[in-house]
């Protein structure tokens, strides 16, 4: 097998270039703030204006780290899901993650105005929406390993993980069309996604949780590499389909899961870096692709983010429209170079 | 039955003993240091190279993560020399024939290092040179090796030739033996219906009616 050490020269490149990006993402801002200051602040000495050190140490660094974090959890969980439903078009909401959390944003948030005086109390805060999405894509992942459990068949739980999505999807629609304006304005805005509302409470949350998701992956990896082979092979070579099966599920849930119910369910980046990986690495061994889409997702991530804050001005664009328009010109870019899909 | 065999089906009646232990007494890993399979299915992941997917075959003996110790990797390099797969070993999946796909499939079982490979039609979608040249690679490698090479294919003709016994497979009455014995008992001339193929005794292959 190709070792991670044949590729020391791609990842040195690509962590350099992340920390550049994350300077860089730092620096700009709707608010002008010098590079000398942005240094200064990040190493706690204290700025000429007290607000700059404010702004960089309370919003930016953390909206930067949750980037990295969103990038790779959804880069990471895409690759599982890739890999052991074996279809390109899998992504890390393919088992209805996302529109598990859209469902429990969807009632909390448009609900309310329905079952009036259930909701009514609560404050619409970004935390109460937060456990809202957790609720909802528990949920359905709940029914997910029920059905898991009585099917064989991998492809069918794909099949049912959509169809789920589709019940999910209608109920929201119905939702939306008996609600008023501004409830369904403010479900719209969640739904677009957003990096910048996190504290850093919630962002040592979110580390923990990718953290577990990150050991739960690199546990799997020796399954991941036998799911190559095909289910029947993988058997054959002393792999326990059931228990990789259950502990690959588990990861992507709790890595894209985390992601949604604190950033919403932020599209693309999930299903376009394992390929755009894949194309630049031109491997299919885990050891590699792992790490590298897990860099490759936070620097997309980071680019997408400063895109979409339109430095130096007060605009700030959805995240969710900027991973596409940034991204997916990149893959076709690739296909097209290449001529050939590596899969 | 192969299948039954390598424990990717139940068993509909009867039990397997391997080694004097009955086979569902095996755990997984246990297993896959006894059986290694060949099967007709297609991998799915076509961009890995050959030594890549031979160096899967030792996935029962690596660590948690699968990093291949020296063992491992000498194991997979004799296998390559065994089939002869020098030439092709860092070539992509999707870059082979798919006689060369076959026999890297036969080295990554190989590489396994298990007592027993079981092949699933293994000269399907082959010509006739490459046929001959699967089957009597499995020869060599029973010799060479020492192992138990189980297969089960259609090629009755080659099999005859190159096989040490064979289980004739038929609804009413199925019979196992060396390749002469069985053509003694005649277990080939009933095989088929006989209004288009008969059996030929003397040269222990199959004719077809005119």
């Amino acid at each position: 097998m190709n070792s991670l050490k044949s590729y020391r020269v791609q990842f040195i490149f690509i962590i350099i270039l992340l920390c550049a990006c994350f300077l860089i993402n730092i620096s700009l801002g709707s608010v002008h703030i010098p590079l000398k200051e942005v240094f200064k602040s990040l190493f706690g000495e204290s700025t000429d204006h007290q607000s700059w050190q404010y702004i960089i140490i309370n919003y930016r660094l953390p909206k930067a780290v949750t980037a990295i974090l969103v990038g790779m959890s959804l880069s990471i969980s895409g690759l599982l899901m890739q890999t052991i439903f074996r279809n390109p078009l899998a992504g890390p909401f393919v088992l209805g993650i996302s529109s598990g959390a859209s469902l429990g944003v969807a009632i909390f948030i448009m609900g309310s105005s329905i079952f009036t005086g259930i909701f009514a109390s609560f404050m619409i805060s970004s935390v109460s929406t937060a456990i809202a999405a957790t609720l909802g894509s528990f949920i359905v992942l709940f029914s997910i390993f029920v059905v898991a459990n009585k099917v064989r068949d991998t492809m069918a739980l794909l099949i049912i993980g959509l169809m789920f999505g589709s019940i999910t999807a209608s109920i929201v629609n119905v939702l939306s069309y008996f609600t008023s304006k501004e409830k369904l304005q403010q479900y719209i805005f969640w739904s677009f996604g957003s990096l910048g509302n996190l504290s850093w409470d919630q962002v040592y949350l979110l580390i923990c949780m990718v953290f577990i998701g990150l050991v739960l992956t690199v546990i799997s990896i020796k399954s991941l590499n036998a799911f190559l082979l095909g289910e029947n092979y993988a058997r054959s070579i002393g792999v326990n389909l059931k228990k990789s099966r259950y502990l690959i599920i588990t990861a992507t849930s709790i890595l894209a899961g985390s992601i949604t119910a604190f950033a919403g369910p932020i599209a693309f980046i999930g299903l376009a870096v394992p390929h755009l990986t894949r194309q630049l690495f031109n491997t299919q061994n885990h050891h590699v692709l792992i790490p590298a889409t897990a860099l490759y997702g936070a620097l997309l991530m980071l680019i997408c983010d400063t895109v979409a804050q339109v430095p130096n001005s007060e605009f700030s664009l959805p995240i969710n429209a900027i991973t596409s328009i940034v991204g997916a010109p990149v893959i076709i870019w690739l296909l097209i170079r290449k001529r050939k899909m590596i899969f | 039955m192969l299948r039954t065999l390598a424990r990717v089906q139940p068993a509909l009646s009867g039990d397997i003993t391997l080694k004097n232990e009955p086979l569902h007494t095996y755990t997984g890993i246990q297993l896959a240091t006894e059986i290694s399979v060949v099967l007709t299915e297609h991998i799915p992941a076509k961009n890995l190279t050959v030594i890549e997917l031979i160096a899967l075959g030792r996935q029962p003996y690596t660590n948690w993560v699968g990093t291949l110790s020296q063992v491992d990797k000498q194991k997979v390099n004799e296998a390559i020399s065994l089939i002869g797969l020098e030439t092709i070993k860092h070539k992509k999946c999707y870059e082979l024939s798919d006689g060369q796909l076959q026999r890297v499939m036969i080295a990554r079982a190989l590489s396994q290092d298990t007592s027993i490979i079981i092949l699933d039609e293994p000269t399907t979608h082959l010509d006739i040179y490459h046929k001959a040249y699967v089957l009597n690679l499995l020869k060599r490698i029973a010799r060479e090796t020492e192992k138990a090479i189980l297969f089960s294919t259609h090629e009755i003709d080659m099999a005859i030739q190159l096989c040490d016994k064979i289980l004739v497979l038929d609804t009413e009455n199925s019979s196992f033996g060396e390749p002469c014995s069985l053509i003694e008992k005649g277990s080939f001339q009933h095989l088929f219906p006989g209004d288009l193929v008969s059996f030929d005794s003397n040269s222990g292959t199959f004719k077809i009616n005119k």
